[in-house]
């Protein structure tokens, strides 16, 4: 075996060592792995900071661990008060915009093909309440007749559900 | 990771174990044991006792090749999203070097799970998706953990000097 190509090797380890102890790749696994987008090995806790500016996301995603820019579109679009967008390069835009259309196609997202990152916008998350997208509900609207409606209303009085709920049960 | 795919797998052979009921009571043939192999990061994250030195990060995907029948599967799929987990529907492309071993992590009455061995996982990634694993192997060629990494990474046609 080449041992300077070894030698090379464990000097570039080194480095990233170091690179791991760069606050942009603490906070950005903390945020991730409090939120359960990613699972790892150690405990980030205390790096915890409430928000994710997706420069710390992308700097550790290109220097240290490609996962991140795996789930860093779905997880724009997912928690938008809490991911700052401020600066964000066009490319993650146009991945979180072809995300939010529900697009079958989209762009790679730097090296990241469409397909791979799409799926995390289904994910359970940890905090239980932002609902994976396909379980989100989706706005319709539909023209009734007035009898219709006041059966309906009828129906929601006595079953205490909502429009929408005594129609899902319907269904 | 290892007491999270546990649980799955615990829950998978509760739910066999119903279904093998129901078909008895109606007649019909017992679903024959499955055997599942864990592959891919997760198998790295459940063996913590070969894996201490490297710092691992996991997306949600559970790669695994199944060998089972419809149902097992089509259930796994169902149990997985509890656990923040989904299934890559892409686990039978993962390539599988020669020489891997599977270490058992758990044997039910309706199927076994095994899980291959670290150094062979981390041969498979550096083959065949050296860019998205780069600093995972640096730092997995660096500890010296992994005796014939280097070796059996270039004999499966990888190229060390990505590494460097």
């Amino acid at each position: 075996m080449n041992k300077k190509i070894l030698d090379n090797i464990k000097k570039a380890a080194e480095r990233d060592k170091r690179k791991r102890r760069d606050p942009r790749y603490l906070r950005a696994m903390a945020f991730l792995t409090k939120k359960g987008a990613l699972k790892a090995n150690r405990d980030f806790t205390k790096w915890y900071r409430g928000k994710l500016n997706v420069k710390d996301a992308l700097w550790a995603g290109k220097h240290l661990e490609p996962r991140i820019l795996e789930v860093l579109p779905a997880i724009a679009l997912r928690l938008p008060k809490e991911v700052l967008l401020t600066d964000a390069p066009v490319t993650l835009l146009k991945a979180i915009a072809a995300l939010k259309n529900t697009d079958q196609e989209g762009p790679d997202f730097l090296g990241v093909p469409f397909k791979k990152y799409k799926v995390w916008i289904n994910l359970a998350l940890n905090d239980g309440r932002t609902k994976p997208v396909k379980d989100q509900k989706q706005m319709r609207s539909f023209r009734l007749s007035p009898e219709s409606i006041k059966k309906l209303e009828k129906r929601m009085k006595k079953t205490g559900l909502s429009g929408a709920g005594v129609i899902e049960a319907l269904l | 990771m290892k007491e999270v795919l546990r649980k799955i797998f615990q829950d998978l052979d509760h739910r066999i174990d119903e279904e093998n009921k129901e078909r008895l009571e109606s007649g019909a043939l017992k679903i024959a044991k499955a055997e599942i192999k864990v592959l891919g990061q997760t198998s790295l994250l459940a063996q913590p006792e070969l894996t201490h030195q490297l710092e691992l990060a996991q997306t949600g995907d559970l790669d695994a090749q199944l060998k089972c029948d419809h149902f097992v599967k089509t259930e796994l799929k169902k149990i997985l999203p509890k656990y923040q987990l989904i299934y890559d529907e892409d686990s039978g492309l993962i390539f599988i070097p020669k020489g891997s071993k599977f270490n058992e992590l758990g044997e039910y009455k309706n199927l076994i799970v095994k899980v291959i061995d670290p150094e062979s996982a981390l041969v498979s990634k550096a083959v065949k998706a050296p860019e998205k694993n780069k600093q995972l192997i640096r730092s997995a060629l660096a500890s010296e953990e992994f005796p014939s990494l280097a070796e059996r990474i270039v004999k499966e046609g990888g190229d060390l000097k990505h590494y460097e």
